[in-house]
């Protein structure tokens, strides 16, 4: 039998690279089984198709309500918290001094998931975002305010803590290159430091 | 006015296809940010076989912002004020946009069944429930009746 082959039609689709086991960024490992073509296959990834930004509650694959186009234009942000948004959305969100600094779903500090290939561009955003509020919240007098009652008693504060953190801040902005993990708004409503001591390695595994 | 976002007219869609038992909410016609909503008074409370009217109103920020909701039947309730104006945690500081009307309006039933003199808005019946709870709760059965009885008259 002959065949001849007239046309030609590529089809492709794409999702975002989320881990495939929320509970463990480690699990993260992208499956390399390259098929015969030498083309890597994943499975098309359940959170990304089926799921949706808890703000805007549109697909991840999708766009914020104010993008046109999905992929780069409007990015998804993972949470630590695996709790995973439209970059937009998040960031409109933390930006009001009503969000404490929280994730929208579990009212824990929002930070981002480490290691996750689709953060690395934010992590820069985040970071400015922290430090502006922090700054309003200052302004407002707001910045005393108790907001980790019910938290553990490392985010208990002192005037030294304050100085320590200030001279953080001052780091991070005199060191914009400087390399964080992990960042979260949420630290602005506090002192905690910027940089936990674990994984301070960067994001070029993979 | 700037087009409706689709999280709103999601939501407008499942409050009418799917609405929440003892709960109506439905959108202005000329408006569609403004919703006329009714909540039953929950069983075992004082509002029992109550139907109360409020208004709901999506701010321009919402969901970045709480709605703002107001009883427009008069209640009997410590944390409800003459004017209808509600102390609820998540309207106010404990907003997130992962909260939605269905929700929100859920919390306030839920309010009704739990009030709470501790932290008053009304504080006249604040003090009242908590000096007598029966009496007060009494009073809130009669308002019930007098002001939130079921009628269809419309």
């Amino acid at each position: 039998m002959k065949i001849e082959v007239q046309n030609i039609y590529p089809l492709v689709a794409w999702s975002w690279d989320m881990p495939k086991n929320l509970d463990d960024p480690d699990s993260d490992e992208p499956d390399n089984a390259n098929d015969s073509y030498g083309i890597r296959r994943r499975a098309p990834n359940k959170n990304a198709v089926d799921d949706v930004c808890g703000i805007c509650r549109a697909s991840y694959n999708g766009t914020c309500p104010n993008c046109k186009f999905p992929g780069t234009d409007c990015p998804l942000v993972l949470g630590r918290c695996n709790h995973n948004f439209h970059f937009h959305c998040i960031y409109q969100w933390l930006k009001t001094l009503t969000s404490k600094g929280l994730c929208p779903m579990c009212r824990q500090k929002f930070r981002l998931k480490p290691n996750a290939t689709v953060n690395t561009d934010h992590l820069g955003a985040f970071k400015e975002l922290a430090i502006t509020t922090r700054a309003r919240l200052i302004s407002e007098g707001l910045f005393d305010e108790d907001e980790e009652g019910d938290d553990d008693s490392e985010y208990a504060y002192d005037n030294e803590e304050v100085q320590r953190d200030n001279r953080d801040y001052e780091h991070i902005w005199n060191n914009p290159s400087t390399e964080y993990e992990e960042l979260t708004v949420g630290d602005m409503f506090n002192t905690r430091r910027y940089i936990d001591d674990e994984e301070e390695e960067d994001d070029e595994g993979y | 006015m700037a087009s409706l976002p689709k999280r709103i007219i999601k939501e407008t869609e499942r409050l009418i296809s799917d609405p929440v038992p003892g709960i109506t909410a439905e959108p202005h016609d000329d408006n569609l940010r403004y919703f006329n909503v009714t909540v039953e008074g929950p069983t075992q409370s004082p509002y029992e076989n109550g139907i109360f009217k409020l208004e709901l109103y999506l701010p321009d920020d919402y969901p970045m912002e709480a709605p703002k909701v107001r009883f427009l039947t008069k209640i009997y309730h410590p944390n409800i004020d003459r004017l209808g104006r509600i102390c609820l945690d998540v309207l106010k500081t404990n907003w997130s946009p992962a909260l939605q009307i269905r929700t929100v309006l859920l919390s306030i039933q839920a309010l009704l069944a739990s009030p709470n003199p501790n932290d008053p808005l009304a504080n006249d019946v604040a003090e009242d429930w908590i000096k007598n709870e029966e009496a007060a709760k009494a009073k809130a059965r009669e308002w019930t009746q007098l002001y939130a009885k079921k009628v269809d008259d419309n």
